[in-house]
């Protein structure tokens, strides 16, 4: 659970990261095994990612491509609170999430 | 407000009620610190990842998270969910952490201009001077939510052009400042929603809250509402307050706690009512603030109102009586308040006797209005007798007793061509063709639509004049016999004015035109006038006395031909109602007598029946209208010494249009 460790994942998954973005780690302990993975916060420019992101490397992948999304959406259309916005994001956030694991499991 | 309501808060809440087995009621909101979080997942029916969405039942507010897992025992919603589904499972709520809360920027020129500001129109002043050029855009919501007049409850026009309480600063030709309500775009509101968490200040919180309620935004616009309420009572003890807003504020407070339909708001506010009413009957100078909230207090059901609103009434009356506004204001409070028929009656004469001593009081027009105020007070709570007193005061009136002034305008208009237009009904080789030519010109003041739509550009290019009551006078009795009060009413006695003034200046051509006629051709005979006559709406015998109402103006003798033309085109308009197909005479029914239907009643019918709707117009406003010439009815109920030879020759235009007319049957309606 290292900004290393991230930084090798990005690179064998070819995941392309905004420069201005900042990945973030919360390592609390009561968030393990709570499943939840990651946080995009509202303006877009920092992502968190919480212990069990960090479980397998396919659930880091996938986190990193999901939250990459959320990343991209909330900066061309803002954050929303909006339940059916919300769904219809998640929709498009897990569709990459798959798209990039399947990418990388054809490239190994 | 938010004790801390961060991401990590609501991270905190999330661990708390999904930790298993999960349970909502194990966390509290972190804004409201009540135990109503509800949680809800979403997320794909296979992998079941996707978000979990928590808010607060009690406040509305809650949080996102995403990426989750949905762990297993929870139930869940797939991503394909339904739009209706979805909302009905997950309100509205409001993110703090959201991007929608308020930019640091504009949070800190709404505290600046909310701090120790006096009024709500200081507060826009204020964030008008505070926003940087080129920024407007960005502040505009907020300039927007302190320009909004709050419209009294009397106001019931305004309200329903506006369809809320707040009203325009601004309305130009062009457009209006700020928008109503209803048209503010979501993206403003969303910028009052996070105004109105992020600043406490109360001018935010009344003003805000209020609008985000009758906006009903969601989430949690009850919620709103009621801070807004609360809100409204401290800002009526803040001393700076401005007095006129505090008591629009108290009367917006007592409404808004009305349509909560929250008793317990609904006493608080009208316990701080009472106060206020209590402290401003110490001093008189200020009327208008007690007359207000008392007002508002005896709207109340009356098991809400509060047991002293009796006393603080007559209080009134006795503080502010000396002005017969006032007082009239204090007793229509109590006739409203008072359970006793009898005593309700007392307190009507008393009201009607008060205008009736301030007429005698009075002179001139004043005096006439203070007569016609009490002649109002009667007939409207049924005091016959009283009405019947007042109504012979009025009538007793001369026009010298109305001591009026004259206003005179001057047009001028090019002798050559007034010569011209006038040569032009005799160029003819016969008296026929002129006379069908002098005829045929019309309707004086052309068509009635263009009217209209002059009276419309008049009333938008000039409204002051049209806000102000214009009492019609009849011009021959002196009494008031039309109150234009409210656009409608205004449009009408315009209308009429119009119409007045385009037939007394053809009138005077219409002199001239017949008196050139008779230089140039002579004067017809009697039998051939009657020949000329003679039409499809006009018989013989009609058409002979018409001959005859032609010679007698010719001979100066105006007042005669007037009334012996009069009922002949009485007789023409029921020609034309009856080969239309309208019925012109009234059945004798039950113990009543049948007989001719009356020509105002006829004319009325006809409408839409003429091809020119502008003569349907004149006629109406020749003969029957009382705003108008009304000749029919000033020669037959003999109210006036003298037709003048104007008038006279007005009708025997009249007579003669009438000769060209003729009906056309048709497959519908003739």
């Amino acid at each position: 659970m290292t900004a290393k460790t991230i930084d090798d994942m990005v690179t064998r998954a070819e995941l392309s990261l905004p420069e201005d973005l900042r990945i973030e780690i919360d390592e609390r302990r009561d968030l393990r095994g709570r499943q939840l993975y990651g946080y995009t916060w509202p303006d877009g420019l920092r992502v968190t990612l919480y212990p069990d992101a960090f479980q397998t490397e396919e659930e880091l992948i996938r986190t990193l491509a999901h939250e990459l999304t959320h990343v991209r959406q909330v900066r061309s259309a803002g954050a929303t609170t909006d339940s059916v916005v919300l769904a219809a994001r998640e929709r498009e956030a897990y569709a990459e999430e798959e798209h990039q694991w399947r990418s990388y499991l054809e490239r190994q | 407000m938010t004790a801390d309501e961060s991401h990590e808060a609501w991270l905190a809440v999330f661990a708390a009620v999904t930790a298993a087995p999960a349970d909502a009621r194990r966390a509290a909101c972190p804004n409201c610190g009540h135990f109503a979080v509800r949680f809800q997942y979403v997320a794909d029916a296979t992998s079941k990842v996707g978000f979990c969405a928590l808010w607060c039942e009690n406040c509305g507010h809650g949080h996102t998270l995403a990426r989750t897992k949905v762990p297993d025992g929870i139930d869940f919603l797939p991503l394909e969910t339904s739009e209706e589904d979805l909302r009905a499972a997950i309100p509205s709520f409001w993110d703090a952490t959201a991007e929608t809360s308020l930019a640091d920027d504009l949070k800190e020129r709404l505290e600046d201009a909310t701090a120790r500001a006096t009024s709500w129109h200081e507060v826009y002043k204020r964030l008008r001077e505070l926003v940087p050029e080129g920024d407007e855009q960005r502040h505009r919501a907020l300039i927007w939510a302190f320009a909004y007049d709050l419209i009294s409850p009397d106001e019931t026009d305004r309200l329903a052009r506006e369809g809320s309480v707040f009203g325009a600063m601004f309305e130009f030709a062009e457009g209006r400042m700020p928008p109503r309500l209803a048209e503010v775009p979501d993206e403003d509101v969303a910028v009052w929603m996070a105004a109105f968490e992020a600043v406490p200040a109360l001018a935010v919180r009344s003003r805000i809250g209020d609008l985000l309620w009758s906006r009903k935004a969601q989430p949690a616009a009850h919620r709103k509402a009621r801070e807004a309420c609360e809100a409204l009572i401290d800002l009526s003890r803040l001393e700076a307050w401005d007095a006129l807003e505090q008591t629009e504020g108290l009367v917006r407070a007592l409404n808004l706690s009305r349509e909560l339909n929250d008793e317990a708001l609904m006493r608080k506010v009208a316990e701080r009512v009472v106060e206020v009413v209590e402290k401003e009957l110490g001093r008189e100078d200020r009327p208008g603030i007690s007359f207000r909230l008392l007002r508002a207090l005896v709207g109340l059901p009356q098991t809400l109102r509060p047991k002293q609103l009796m006393e603080l009434v007559r209080r009134s009356a006795a503080t502010y009586g000396k002005d017969p506004h006032h007082l009239e204001s204090a007793i229509e409070l109590e006739a409203v308040l008072t359970s006793s028929p009898d005593d309700r009656r007392a307190l009507r004469v008393r009201q009607a006797e008060l205008w009736r001593d301030k007429a005698s009081e009075a002179e001139g027009i004043l005096r006439v209005s203070f007569l016609e105020k009490a002649l109002d007070v009667a007939r409207t709570h049924g005091l016959a007798d009283l009405a019947r007193d007042l109504r012979v005061e009025v009538q007793g009136l001369t026009e010298e007793d109305l001591d009026l002034k004259t206003i005179s305008t001057e047009v001028e208009i090019d002798r050559e061509e007034i010569e011209r237009f006038h040569a032009a009904f005799v160029q003819f080789d016969s008296w026929q063709t002129s006379l069908a030519a002098f005829g045929a010109y019309g309707p004086p003041g052309g068509d009635i639509a263009a009217i209209e739509r002059q009276v419309a550009e008049q009333m938008k290019n000039h409204p002051l004049q049209y806000l102000i009551r214009t009492v019609v006078i009849d011009p021959d009795f002196g009494v008031p016999v039309f109150h234009a009060v409210d656009d409608d009413s205004h449009k009408l006695a315009a209308m009429a004015q119009s119409q007045w003034m385009a037939s007394q200046f053809w009138a005077v051509s219409a002199v001239a035109i017949l008196e050139r006629f008779v230089a140039h051709y002579g004067r017809p005979s009697r039998e051939h006038l009657t020949e000329f006559f003679t039409s499809t709406l006009v018989d013989t015998i009609t058409a002979e006395r018409i001959a005859l109402a032609f010679e007698l103006w010719w001979d100066d003798r105006s007042d005669e031909s007037a009334h012996v033309l009069v009922p002949r085109l009485e007789t023409s308009i029921r020609n034309a109602a009856r080969e239309v197909g309208l019925p012109i005479i009234r059945e004798p029914y039950g113990g009543k007598p049948g007989g001719v239907r009356p020509l105002g009643e006829l004319l009325h019918q006809l409408r839409g029946r003429f091809a020119s709707p502008g003569w349907h117009a004149y006629l109406l406003h020749l003969l029957v209208d009382p705003l108008g010439l009304n000749l029919r009815n000033v020669v037959a109920h003999g109210v006036r010494a003298r037709i003048e030879r104007t008038d006279a020759a007005l009708l025997l235009h009249a007579a003669t249009f009438l000769r060209l007319v003729e009906v056309q049957k048709t497959d519908g309606p003739a």
